[in-house]
């Protein structure tokens, strides 16, 4: 095996960010980003992370096999330093058997320092508890770990992810001066014996409702598919929802979940949420054989009416926020739920003229949270900067997917779109430009969001910015895969896309799919993914296909290269 | 409802008939009583279609069964007696019994989806028809040569049919769904009681002062309404049909 030395122009198409000096915990270091453009490249760096798996720098997170190619195997590896976690050094590897087919990531090199922490776990909770009075459980304990920032030093850490209130935070606490150094969200949200009965949905449309019969009653656990799938109703008990959603401090009860006498359930969001988590679990395993959030049937567990829309006037804003207009997925709460905001009251609009109703009623939105799931137990994109504008941007494609699939192409209601929410957030008047829905794949402009990558959003990577512009920024990509498909020009570059054409949406989702769910690393950015869906093509149809191409040129007619 | 000559005679059939009474120059006795043996063969194959439903997962599962009664051995028996010169009245009893070749094509509802219906296809076993008929015929008799009666008879057939039906299907079904198989068949019996006609020609040739040979050939028809569970509409079947056979004659 040949010698690789960690230098950037030992191998075509490595990224190298040198970190500038004179930060106060500073280690020596430099990122890598491993993005290898040829077959050569990519075998030294596959002998190079051999070499970190052997002196204990790369230990395997999570391998598993393929379920679109079969014989092949993706691992997800881990930097250590030391026996610490190094925070976003990832790489991911492909294997075909024992031949490598690609590899990609993140990893930090040159690292020298001490990793003995002057503050210890204790003071470390302490200070936690400190700031802001997130409840810790045995399962969030902090863990030490290197945390590089922004500027590319690096830093002793705890961290931990601990419930307030009404979100669910990640802390970073310098280690040795008890500083926070970063915090932000991990809620992932949607905005800034087996029996069936028939269902009304949101929107009035019929459907059939998976449920169990239980105690002369239906109850809202599917039986008919793989996993449990269930729904609970929180019958707008704010308190107990801050308790099981937030904080932790409760769980759900088997009498919280959603029941029903008679055989026709019109209690719309409880109908929608149920059966549209279930045709979520049905599209991933139909289209790429994944078998839910964890491709190993996990449960799946949904949570409506968290409020009640009587009280909307009295709520405070987080709680109007998180939980009136709002969907969002949280892996840390209650064991991993989605959680459905309960919408407007009739008659009660934004400011903007636009009208919120059960965000459960519409079926991209609850795929959008579903999908984060997915990531959560695949590519874990960190949920900041890029990485999180790719997170973001990976439940708006499957959540356009999912409608694709089930709905008729067309415009209003239960009609499959590129926009995202429009038959829940819809406008009662063309006022002040409002519009249904919140986001658009076809036209990201629509709603504020960057269609190019020269109009990217820079924003403090916390919670009072979205994280990094999260929601913003996802426009990019999300433009990306829908000119990949639909083709057409991208109105900031003028570049034209030959897309697969609709009929052929599904080499598209299963390039995505592949590049998102199996290939990416965790702190990828657009560049990588640029790089990873072109593999993921390649690996499908071939270099130089169809989809192959408009992949391609779909990346750089957003200004991704 | 179709009828469907099968083939050739293979094995008899009952009737009864009566030779008229022997004339003074005749070597044969009189005959004023005739009893018959025959073991016999229904040489036509019957096929009807019925259709049942059930709700399923909301919406309407259609069971479409084609039933076709094929060619198979029957037994009979009857008695005659001379009422004056060539003419006879008779009874006969006649026994078929036939398990049917039966067909299912069902549209199962999809437990998902509405408007999705999924198509099975199988071929249950067991299912068996037995008719048990009653002929009453008035008879005239011919005799060509000596030692052979040549009996036309007409008259009144009273069915007693027994039919089994499938009422329902089982699949075998895995996520998600989207197809499925025939498993098996429950069924339901229906019995119908019906009047028709048979017309029939009988011959027999004397062995000895009592006991003869002789063969048969009669048809005959009764069309019956079963109410087949979950049927809609009912399921009409012709039964009876043509009937040959051969076996033993005793003269009294």
């Amino acid at each position: 095996m040949r010698r690789l030395t960690w230098c950037a122009v030992c191998v075509a198409g490595i990224v190298v960010v040198a970190a500038p000096r004179g930060q106060s915990q500073a280690a020596r270091g430099r990122l890598l980003r491993i993005i290898p453009d040829s077959i050569g490249a990519m075998r030294e760096w596959d002998d190079a992370v051999e070499r970190m798996i052997r002196d204990d720098g790369l230990r395997v997170r999570m391998q598993r096999a393929d379920t679109l190619l079969p014989g092949r195997t993706v691992e997800q590896l881990v930097q250590y330093y030391k026996g610490v976690r190094v925070w976003g050094g990832t790489v991911s590897r492909q294997l075909d058997g024992t031949r490598v087919v690609s590899v990609s990531g993140t990893v930090y090199q040159g690292l020298d320092f001490d990793v003995t922490p002057t503050l210890d776990r204790d003071a470390a909770m302490t200070t936690l508890e400190n700031v802001g009075g997130p409840l810790l459980t045995p399962a969030t304990e902090p863990e030490l770990v290197i945390l590089p920032d922004d500027g590319g030093a690096f830093r002793l850490a705890w961290m931990a992810t601990v419930h307030t209130r009404t979100d669910v935070v990640r802390f970073f606490i310098d280690a040795n001066t008890g500083a926070v150094v970063r915090r932000y969200s991990m809620l992932q949200r949607q905005a800034p014996n087996a029996t069936v009965i028939r269902g009304i949905g949101v929107l009035g449309d019929e459907k059939k409702v998976s449920v169990t019969p239980f105690a002369g009653a239906f109850i809202a656990a599917d039986s008919l598919r793989p996993p449990v799938i269930e729904t609970y109703d929180l019958r707008g008990d704010l308190d107990r929802a801050i308790e099981i959603i937030f904080e932790n401090s409760i769980q759900l009860r088997s009498a919280d979940i959603a029941s029903n006498r008679s055989s026709n359930w019109i209690d719309t969001p409880v109908v929608d949420a149920h059966t549209y988590a279930a045709y979520t679990y049905d599209y991933y395993y139909k289209r790429f054989g994944r078998r839910g959030l964890d491709n190993a049937n996990r449960r799946l567990v949904n949570i409506v009416h968290p409020v009640k829309r009587s009280d909307i006037f009295d709520a405070p804003a987080d709680v109007l926020f998180m939980l009136y207009l709002n969907a969002f997925y949280c892996g840390e709460c209650a064991g991993g739920v989605m959680v459905f905001g309960e919408g407007l009251p009739g008659g009660v609009y934004l400011t903007n003229g636009q009208r919120f109703d059960f965000l459960a009623g519409a079926l991209d939105i609850v795929a959008h949270e579903l999908t984060h799931g997915v990531t959560n137990y695949s590519s874990q994109l960190e949920y900041v900067n890029e990485s999180g504008a790719l997170n973001e941007a990976f439940s708006d494609m499957m959540g356009t997917s999912v409608e694709f699939f089930f709905q008729k192409p067309g415009n209003g209601p239960l009609k499959a779109d590129y926009l995202i929410g429009e038959d829940v957030l819809t406008c009662c008047a063309p006022l002040f430009g409002a519009h249904d829905g919140i986001r658009s794949l076809a036209d990201p402009a629509r709603d504020g969001q960057p269609d190019h990558y020269s109009k990217l959003v820079v924003l403090p990577a916390d919670d009072e910015h979205d994280n990094g512009g999260v929601h913003a920024n996802s426009g990019i990509p999300n433009h990306a895969f829908y000119l990949a498909i639909e083709g057409g020009t991208n109105r900031t570059s003028g570049i034209r896309v030959q897309g697969v054409g609709a009929s052929n949406r599904e080499q598209i989702e299963r390039v995505f799919y592949r590049a998102f769910a199996q290939l990416m690393p965790s702190n990828a950015n657009f560049s990588m993914a640029r790089a990873i869906t072109l593999q993921a093509a390649q690996d499908l149809y071939g270099a130089g296909s169809l989809p192959y191409n408009a992949v391609r040129d779909a990346w750089t007619a957003v200004g991704v290269k | 409802m179709r009828l469907r000559i099968a083939s050739v005679v293979v094995l008899g059939f009952s009737s009864l008939w009566i030779a008229g009474p022997a004339r003074a120059q005749t070597t044969t006795p009189p005959v004023r009583t005739r009893i018959s043996i025959n073991a016999g063969f229904q040489p036509v194959s019957t096929t009807f279609d019925g259709s049942t439903s059930k709700p399923l997962n909301l919406e309407t599962a259609i069971i479409d069964t084609t039933y076709r009664v094929s060619r198979g051995k029957s037994f009979d028996g009857g008695v005659a007696f001379t009422m004056r010169n060539d003419f006879a009245v008779g009874i006969a009893v006649s026994s078929f019994s036939k398990e049917t070749d039966t067909t299912v094509n069902a549209t199962i509802p999809h437990p998902i989806f509405f408007n999705t219906p999924r198509a099975i296809a199988g071929t249950p076993s067991g299912l068996t028809r037995h008719e048990l008929v009653a002929h009453v015929q008035a008879i005239y008799v011919i005799r060509p040569i000596n030692r052979l009666d040549v009996a036309v008879g007409v008259g009144p057939s009273f069915f007693r049919v027994r039919h089994e039906f499938v009422s329902d299907v089982s699949v075998t079904e895995v996520y998600p769904y989207d197809s499925t198989t025939f498993a098996a068949a429950s069924s339901q019996q229906a019995t119908k009681f019906k009047t028709g006609f048979n017309v029939g020609v009988d011959f027999g040739i004397r062995m000895g002062r009592s006991v003869g040979v002789g063969g048969l050939v009669r048809f005959s028809r009764a069309s019956v309404d079963f109410a087949v569970p979950n049927g809609n509409p009912n399921v009409t079947a012709d039964v009876g049909g043509l009937q040959a056979g051969a076996g033993l004659r005793f003269y009294f």
